[in-house]
């Protein structure tokens, strides 16, 4: 699966992303995979890794990573990957006591550096500083950020939550990549919102769509790459388009109508 | 999850993990334990039952009946595998729902005499140790005559014209959530904002009884059991929900039920339980906020019932009492969830069944109307290969 998708995006293995502020828009409910895509490409290329799991546990990411080929528990007593429990954090909130501290919590009041520093502790704690060189960029894996819209963090304390982390990862060197999901719902308008603002921050992004026609199990949906000029990437602007179907450890993407089951 | 016990080298390894939590089974697709619904074909639509640590959301019907009914499935099947059950409800008294279970089809015989847990227990072992020549050895698991009915098996039907024998009911297994009193006063304190403070309760409670009856992963224990959560019409006004109106954004107002079920399904990530919460969805009045709640469950069916709709009168439909859509079906610990074959599900009630099946059009009904044309059924389904016997106009 990981050579597919590295293939359609036009990328090598060994050194993607390099400084990239990916953002993936998914719109399916579908569209998970490609944050497992990263997870595994990074860990397997042996980056630093932190990961902010606001959906799901850890086991979740750790069951498919071994469908994958990948081992993320090794990983993580190898230092290279540690996975920040946002999931835990947030049900921590809801139990009395445990309230005051909290960074989610913090976040509710538009306090953004409690997380932050959370992120930014959890890299040190993996061998990653500003202010020395260090081998492999590291990476920051955010899914999914429609979480902290749900719990009722206002937009604009998301979007500035992830400025400071863009911020963040660029501060090393070498710079570091962000990547940030974001669960779409259908005149969802906050989320919506948060696309646009995201959209215009990253140097990439993706959205993973239904298609239009409705349910069908042949082909599972639809993605919409778009390459952004930037200030940290000069390169021509450029689109790119597939339909892929999922199967338990692989990915098939073809152009649209191109499905096996249509020729 | 490994409790060691002592079994006979001989005996299949798999199998000596099926038989270690009774009402469980591992799932064919990606080996995770489920446990059933109550109602088997709902299992099979779903990817062969419920994962345990997973969370069911059904999307009530107008009148609440089907739901409602299939959340008294779900808990009648925790009582025939001897399985704990945590039930909450602020519309309407949990003893009463529980009294209203109904009996397994296959228990007539046995309902004169009911078994306890206990007694299978001391059962088994005698069983066990007089130990006479094993010529089948095969069969020494299998059920006495008198021994309580499918207890190892997976799914049951029910006969609604019967109530479940109130002595089946073991109270020790079952818990009722906390009482909702909707006089004091709702907003909780200081902290998150718009922190429903009966969700809060009902967590805590959840949590205690997750941690102190031994569901927990982390806790070691010899004979594992499953614990089974209801939640009827979580989010309807009577939890107090939504009474912010004063609140200029209305979608703060669902963050307190988001909050919730985050929590719960941390909680229930590593716990033996599984979850089934049914929500008035129809009576939100903002899309999006039905979808955010549809996206923090894991598997999610809405039901749609014919009863004061027009499509009651529709032809199409006469063999029917309404519609099913499985809107998800979770991803969890998978790249792709159990694929489903249409979304056009439908479902018939009768007295020992409740069936939810493909929806197929009455046979008439092909010889006088072109087929597939006038009728809206295969909406979902319009795209080319989905094997639908709908529309010859598909290409």
């Amino acid at each position: 699966m990981l050579a597919q998708i590295c293939q359609f995006l036009g990328v090598d293995s060994s050194d993607f992303p390099l400084n990239e502020h990916v953002f993936v828009a998914d719109k399916s409910k579908d569209g998970g995979f490609l944050i497992h895509y990263f997870l595994n490409l990074c860990v397997k290329q042996n980056r630093p890794l932190c990961f902010v799991g606001l959906s799901q546990s850890f086991n979740h990411y750790c069951t498919v990573a071994q469908k994958l080929g990948t081992n993320l528990l090794s990983a993580r007593n190898n230092k290279n990957l540690i996975f920040i429990e946002g999931l835990r954090l947030i049900s921590d909130i809801v139990v009395e006591g445990k309230e005051k501290t909290n960074p989610i919590l913090q976040l509710f009041n538009g306090i953004t550096s409690p997380l932050c520093n959370l992120v930014y502790d959890s890299l040190k704690e993996i061998g990653v500083s500003s202010f020395q060189e260090h081998f492999g960029a590291p990476v920051l894996i955010i899914d999914d950020l429609s979480v902290l819209l749900s719990v009722g963090v206002p937009l604009k304390y998301v979007v500035s939550f992830v400025k400071r982390l863009q911020y963040l990862v660029t501060s090393y060197s070498p710079q570091g990549s962000l990547i940030v999901s974001l669960c779409i719902g259908e005149g969802d308008g906050d989320e919506e919102d948060t696309w646009v603002h995201l959209s215009h921050l990253g140097t990439l992004s993706i959205e993973v769509s239904n298609l239009k026609s409705g349910y069908c199990k042949e082909v599972h949906g639809q993605i919409q790459v778009e390459w952004k000029d930037s200030y940290l990437k000069p390169r021509k602007v450029h689109y790119k388009h597939t339909q892929y179907r999922l199967s338990d450890k692989n990915i098939e993407l073809f152009a649209s109508g191109m499905s096996s089951a249509v020729l | 999850m490994a409790s060691s016990e002592q079994t006979p080298s001989f005996r299949k390894r798999a199998r000596v993990k099926i038989g270690q939590i009774q009402g469980t089974r591992p799932s064919l697709y990606n080996n995770q334990l489920l446990v059933s619904t109550g109602i088997p074909s709902l299992d099979s639509f779903i990817g062969g039952g419920l994962a345990v640590g997973t969370v069911l959301l059904l999307e009530e019907d107008i009148y609440g009946t089907y739901t409602r009914l299939m959340l008294k499935y779900y808990l009648a099947e925790a009582v025939l595998t001897k399985q704990s059950i945590f039930i909450s409800s602020a519309d309407e008294s949990t003893e009463k729902l529980l009294k209203e279970l109904p009996a397994s089809v296959d228990s007539e015989t046995q309902s004169s005499h009911p078994v306890s847990s206990s007694n299978i227990n001391a059962e088994t072992t005698t069983a066990d140790k007089d130990d006479k020549m094993k010529i089948a050895w095969r069969y020494q698991n299998q059920k006495k005559v008198q021994g309580p009915p499918s207890i190892s098996q997976f799914g049951h039907y029910y006969d609604l014209t019967r109530t479940m024998d109130p002595s089946l009911l073991d109270p020790d297994l079952i818990s009722h959530g906390p009482s909702i009193d909707l006089d004091s006063s709702s907003s909780a304190s200081e902290s998150p904002p718009h922190m429903n403070k009966h969700y809060q309760k009902l967590l805590m409670s959840i949590r205690d009884k997750i941690r102190q009856g031994g569901f927990s992963t982390s806790h070691q224990a010899e004979k594992r059991s499953i614990l089974r959560i209801g939640i009827h019409s979580l989010g309807s006004s009577l939890w107090d929900d939504d009474c912010d109106a004063t609140s200029d954004e209305t979608r703060a107002s669902s963050a307190s039920l988001m909050l919730f079920l985050l929590a719960l399904r941390a909680e229930l990530r590593s716990a033996l339980a599984t979850a089934l919460i049914t929500v008035p969805a129809h009576l939100f009045q903002d899309r999006a906020v039905v979808q955010r709640i549809e996206r923090l469950c894991d598997t999610v069916v809405r039901i749609e019932s014919f009863a004061g709709s027009e499509k009651e009168k529709n032809p199409v439909f006469k063999d029917y009492h309404g519609l099913v859509y499985v809107i998800q079906i979770p991803r969890l610990n998978s790249l792709v969830p159990a694929q489903l074959e249409t979304p056009d599900l439908a479902f018939k009630l009768r007295r020992k069944k409740f069936t939810i099946e493909r929806l197929h059009l009455p046979p008439e009904l092909s010889s006088s109307t072109e087929f597939g044309g006038g009728v809206d059924i295969a909406r979902g389904s319009a795209c080319g290969s989905s094997s639908s016997s709908s529309s010859k106009l598909a290409f």
